[in-house]
This record gives structure tokens, C-alpha cells and sequence, in this order.
């Protein structure tokens, strides 16, 4: 009978202990935007990226794809990031997870990143990149040992990208007509 | 009259004697240096009666070939049986012969490094050898009879840029590996034109599959926390791919060697030694390899298949010679046992030039137009603790000195492997197996999916791994995950 209840016991416990691991992202993630609600706020401004170097948007970009692979760098150790995009029905900054199904994730002994995300919206995405020191979560200040950047990535119609090459290949067509 | 006859035959003896005593010291002459006993004799005649060697342009080869519509885009590898890769192959040589020949040259300006970055991801096609092959051996391969003078002394990757000048000229850009050179030439009248280069780029994308990308478009350039080389191409998503089951077996001679059989001795003695064979005295060694030597050559034949060859005597540092001269060495002692090798082309993978009275060339093998890599081989009888590569030759102008030779035979196998061909925990996971890596320690020279072949007597299943290369010439591999552990 003992024996039994201690298997039973043992297998609840290994079954949660196993749900914890794989919500852990999710649940950091919460609680850091609980905690920290400014983080979803699409009116927090940008600091300087000086924990992490963002390579990858830099700046506002388009793209015709909407796999897009997000990336940076840093030579500081102990830093984690957090992956956020703007929902407009819910006017806030939300978790956005990338094909790994991680929303946070720590930059390794490489310090590079590299994280492939599906933009879900034909045109803009608003995605929003923090970085932060992870031992120091309990007490983040931005610009100090928080960094937020916000990018507009936006992804167009391949029909624009032919518009383009056909356009930009008349006018060189058309120049090396007049030059020749 | 009969006594003057007499001393007349003794005359004839005597001068018969002197010359085949010249002989006999030729002979011996030569047999403590190298090659038949009639050698001496040839060498009077050497350069007209030189051994052709392997042709060259069977193993200087192009390492990859890629396209690209430009910054952002796809950039496709097509290899050698794709429908355009001769065609390209023949473009770019029509124009750097012209380069090397000095004919047709509108125009030239010479760039950093950095700047063959830029070109990279512009429209262009970019043609890579494994390294940097001089002009010497570039003439010899392209033919060239009067080579003109030119700012770089080889070639490492060259790209044609079909779209970007303004007078409807084409642009070759030849990269040494320290600084870019753009030269403007006319478009080639019997060669593809504008419209079909662009064409060919279209067709690309239309069947797009597998691409690839320039890291550098990601990272930046000089952003990265350590130095990486402006033009390394990794797979552009998470992709996975099919990767054939490459088998690598001892070859057969070596395998089915019975050491205790004269016969069979006399057999893998005829097919590896050729015309030596006949002054070898023959031996098994410690370790069961099978040693064939005279007093001026050895060879070491291990059971799994690693071929040692010595050249025992000295030799005159002076004969260096060119590296022309000096590969066409090492491919005719390559040509005579190449086709121990089978189903894999060898190229070119390597020169290096910087030792005191000879080269050391590498070559490998490639089955099925994939790279087979031999890392860390163990070679344990020799100076070296292990090679890099499927063949390590020492050569100079007149002979090869030494060689290590992994020979192995290649076949497909029917399991196929669904390999996840993800990139973007690569450079973690060479730091996490590599602990002693860090910022100031590691570079990156290029990123390359190869088979993995060890040293093993048995059959082996390649798997595929990423090699990566740093640029100080280490090599770091990390395992590639079955797409179903994913």
C-alpha cells in the first residue's frame, strides 16, 4: 500500500516538476510584465542598447518573408532576453514566442543571438526587445540594468518586391539605352 | 694484322667496360636518390620527357558556387550537377582568363577586405575555391600563354556582377583573402547576357528550396564581439534537409590483404607502387601495416587505410621551385593510386607555401558533391600527431618528400537522414563543446556542412556536422540533430 502511494506521489511530483520546466518561460515572462507593467506600455521609451547590440532589425525594416530572424549580440555575461509585440486589440505589448516557443531566453557562452519568428501580420509588427541582467530581476530601472528597444518590422506583398525588380530593371534598361 | 686485331678487341673491351662502369654509377646514383634506374639518363632530357601529370584542372577545383538576387535574399548553392553550374563555371573563366591574359580590361580599382562584403550581397554570382590558388597554377589551369601583371599573386573567391554598371560592361571582383580587386570587362558576345543572368536568378527563386544567408547580414559587420569573415553563408531558417547515407570502407585491395600471403603483398605492392616495386623490399609492421622501402623511399600501408609515404634521402632546399611545378609533382604521385579511391572527386584544399624548400599541399574528397572531412585523423608513426585532411603532401620541384593519404572507398548507403540543418544555436554549442573558447580565442572563417569520417578499420555511416573554421586554421565540428530529436 505504502509502496503505491509513494509511486503515485513520485509520478504527480515528476509531472509537475516537468510542467513547471516547460511553462518556466511563460510564467518569467508574466511576472516580469506583471511586475514591471511599463514594459508592455507602448508608450515606454526606447533606451540606449547597452547591455545588448541589436543587429537584426536594425532600425525600422521591411521584409518580404515572414519568417524573420531576430539578432544581437552582447560581451556581457548573465544577460537575458525578452521577445514582446504590440496587440492592438489588447493595446499593449504581449509575449511573442519565436519558432523555439520561447519567449525569454539567456544569451550563451557565444554572445550572439539568433532567433527565428514568425511576424504574424501582412504589413507592420511592432516587436519589442528587452534586455536585462538576469540576477537583477527583482529590481530592474530602465537605462540602468534594463534595456528596451522597440523596431517596426514590417512585412510586404511579394507583389511590391516584383514592382520593384520590373521598375528598377526598366530604369537601368532605359539608362543603358540612353548611355550606350 | 692478327696481334693488332688483337689489342683493338682489348681497346673495345676496355672502353665497353669504362662506359657500363658510368652506368652502373649512374644507376646506383640515382638509386639512392629517387625514381627507375634509367632516371639519369632521362633527367639530361628532363623537361621533354616529364610524366604528365594529373591534369590539373581535375583537382583544382571550384569549392562552391553560389547566386544571390541581393541584400536580404535568398542566396542558393548550386552544385556541380546543377543545370547552370557549368554554364556559370565557363562565364567566369572566360573572364578571368581575360583578367590574367591582360585583354579587354575597361576598368579596375582595388578595395579592403571589408568591401568584398559589400559584393556579396549585392546581385552577383560568387564562385569560392577552397583556398587561394596562385596565378601560376591559375595560368596552368585556365591555359593562359602570356600572362599579364596583375596587383594580386592568387585567387581565394571571385563573383560577377552582371547588373551593377551603368555602361552594360560586367564586373569580376576577385577576392585574395586580404583585399578585393573590381575589374569592368565587356560582356562576353558568345556568353549569357543581362537578360539571362537575370533569368537564371529568377529560375532560382521560382524553385527556391534550401537558401542560404550572408551572417553578415545579421550581425553587422565589425559588431560582432569577435572577428567574422564578411562572406559566411549559413541556412537561412529552420529548415530541415535530406542528407544521403554516405559509407566509407578501407578500400578493397587494403581490406581483403592477407600479410601473410606473398601474393596478395606482391598484388597491393603492384597497384600502389607501380613501377617502384621491383627495388622494394616488403615487411609487416608492429602495428600489422605493410611497409615497402629502399634505401631512399618508404611507404606505410595501415589497416585503415591511412597510405605514409617517406622520402628517406635528403633533398637541396634550392629545388623548391614554383607551386606549379611543385603540385604537378604531387598530382602525378596522386594520379598513379587515385583510382584506389572510389566514389569520391578529390580537390584541391589547401596550399601552403611558407616552408623552407618545399610546399605542402591538402586535398580532399567530396561524394556526391558533398565534403567528407577527415578532423583530427590520428597518424601516430610520423612528426605529426594527426591530420586534417584526406591527403597531406610535401613537395618540391623535382619529387614528392612525404604524403599522408586516408584512402577510402565511398558508397551510398539507403538510410537516409532527415537532418535539421537549424543554425541558430551553432555558434552556442561550439562554445559549450569547445570550454576553452572565448572572445579573444575565436574567430570565424567559414561555416560548412561536411561528413564526418573517422579513423576506423570498419565500415563507417557518415554522419553530417558543421565544421567551422576559424581564421587562424583550427577546426571545431558540432554534431547536426536528427529532425526527429528536434
Amino acid at each position: 500500500m505504502y509502496k503505491k502511494l509513494i509511486y503515485i506521489l513520485t509520478l504527480v511530483l515528476l509531472i509537475t516538476g516537468l510542467s513547471v520546466t516547460a511553462f518556466a518561460d511563460g510564467i518569467e515572462n508574466q511576472t516580469l510584465l506583471n511586475k514591471y507593467s511599463f514594459l508592455a506600455n507602448k508608450n515606454t521609451e526606447d533606451t540606449e542598447q547597452f547591455l545588448v547590440t541589436i543587429t537584426r532589425p536594425e532600425g525600422d525594416e521591411s521584409t518580404f518573408k515572414k519568417s524573420y530572424v531576430i539578432c544581437g549580440n552582447t560581451v556581457k555575461e548573465d544577460i537575458r532576453v525578452m521577445l514582446l509585440i504590440y496587440d492592438k486589440d489588447e493595446e499593449r505589448y504581449i509575449p511573442f514566442a519565436n519558432t523555439d516557443g520561447d519567449y525569454i531566453w539567456d544569451i550563451g557562452a557565444s554572445g550572439i543571438f539568433m532567433k527565428e519568428v514568425i511576424l504574424p501580420n501582412k504589413g507592420a509588427n511592432d516587436v519589442r526587445i528587452i534586455a536585462y541582467k538576469k540576477n537583477e530581476a527583482d529590481k530592474l530601472v530602465a537605462k540602468t540594468n534594463l534595456q528596451i528597444n522597440s523596431f517596426k518590422v514590417s512585412v510586404l506583398d511579394n507583389g511590391i518586391k516584383e514592382a520593384i525588380k520590373t521598375g528598377f530593371l526598366k530604369i537601368t534598361d532605359m539608362l543603358n539605352g540612353l548611355f550606350r | 694484322m692478327r696481334r693488332f686485331n688483337f689489342e683493338r678487341f682489348k681497346l673495345y673491351i676496355l672502353a665497353m667496360l669504362v662506359a657500363t662502369s658510368f652506368i652502373q654509377v649512374g644507376i646506383l646514383w640515382n638509386y639512392q636518390n629517387e625514381g627507375l634506374p634509367t632516371n639519369f639518363l632521362w633527367n639530361i632530357f628532363e623537361s621533354s620527357i616529364r610524366k604528365t601529370p594529373g591534369d590539373v584542372s581535375d583537382y583544382v577545383k571550384l569549392f562552391r558556387v553560389s547566386a544571390t538576387e541581393g541584400y536580404d535574399e535568398s542566396h542558393f548553392i548550386l552544385d556541380e550537377s546543377h543545370e547552370y553550374y557549368e554554364k556559370l563555371c565557363n562565364e567566369v573563366f572566360y573572364y578571368l582568363t581575360n583578367l590574367l591574359e591582360g585583354k579587354n580590361i575597361l576598368g579596375k580599382q582595388t578595395y579592403s577586405e571589408e568591401y568584398w562584403g559589400e559584393v556579396v550581397v549585392k546581385k552577383s554570382f560568387v564562385y569560392e575555391f577552397k583556398t587561394k590558388i596562385s596565378l601560376n597554377i591559375l595560368n596552368a589551369l585556365l591555359r593562359v600563354e602570356k600572362p599579364a601583371n596583375q596587383e594580386f599573386d592568387g585567387i581565394y573567391k571571385m563573383a560577377l556582377l552582371p547588373r551593377v554598371d551603368p555602361n552594360n560592361n560586367i564586373r569580376l571582383y576577385v577576392y585574395d583573402g586580404a583585399k578585393t580587386y573590381g575589374f569592368v570587362l565587356p560582356f562576353n558576345k558568345k556568353g549569357l547576357n543581362r537578360e539571362k543572368y537575370n533569368d537564371i536568378l529568377v529560375s532560382l527563386e521560382a524553385n527556391e528550396t534550401y537558401s542560404y544567408v550572408v551572417m553578415h547580414e545579421w550581425m553587422g559587420i565589425n559588431k560582432t564581439p569577435y572577428r567574422i569573415k564578411p562572406d559566411i553563408l549559413i541556412p537561412r531558417g529552420s529548415a530541415s534537409e535530406e542528407f544521403e547515407d554516405i559509407v566509407c570502407t578501407v578500400p578493397q585491395i587494403i581490406r581483403n590483404t592477407d600479410t601473410s600471403s606473398k601474393d596478395d603483398l606482391e598484388k597491393i605492392a603492384a597497384k600502389i607502387l607501380g613501377n617502384d616495386k621491383e627495388r622494394l623490399t616488403w615487411g609487416i609492421d608492429l602495428d600489422k601495416a605493410i611497409v615497402f622501402r629502399n634505401p631512399s623511399k618508404s611507404y606505410k600501408i595501415h589497416q585503415d587505410g591511412l597510405l605514409e609515404y617517406k622520402y628517406l634521402s635528403q633533398y637541396d632546399r634550392a629545388d623548391k621551385g614554383t607551386e606549379i611545378e611543385a603540385l604537378e609533382r604531387a598530382l602525378e604521385f596522386i594520379a598513379n593510386m587515385a583510382d584506389l579511391v572510389k566514389g569520391a572527386d578529390i580537390y584541391l584544399s589547401g596550399i601552403d607555401s611558407d616552408k623552407d624548400g618545399y610546399y605542402t599541399f591538402t586535398f580532399d574528397y567530396k561524394v556526391n558533391h558533398n565534403p567528407v572531412a577527415f578532423l583530427e585523423y590520428p597518424v601516430n608513426t610520423g612528426k605529426e600527431g594527426f591530420v586534417n585532411n584526406a591527403i597531406t603532401i610535401n613537395a618540391n620541384k623535382k619529387k614528392v618528400l612525404s604524403c599522408y593519404w586516408i584512402l577510402k572507398e565511398f558508397s551510398i548507403g539507403s538510410n537516409n537522414l532527415e537532418i535539421r540543418t537549424y543554425p541558430f544555436d551553432l555558434l552556442d554549442d561550439v562554445f559549450k563543446k569547445y570550454d576553452y573558447l572565448n572572445f579573444s580565442n575565436f574567430s570565424l572563417k567559414d561555416v560548412i556542412i561536411s561528413y564526418e569520417a573517422k579513423s576506423s578499420k570498419n565500415e563507417e555511416h557518415l554522419k553530417p556536422v558543421w565544421v567551422i573554421e576559424t581564421m587562424d586554421g583550427r577546426y571545431f565540428t558540432v554534431e547536426m540533430k536528427d529532425k526527429k530529436g528536434e
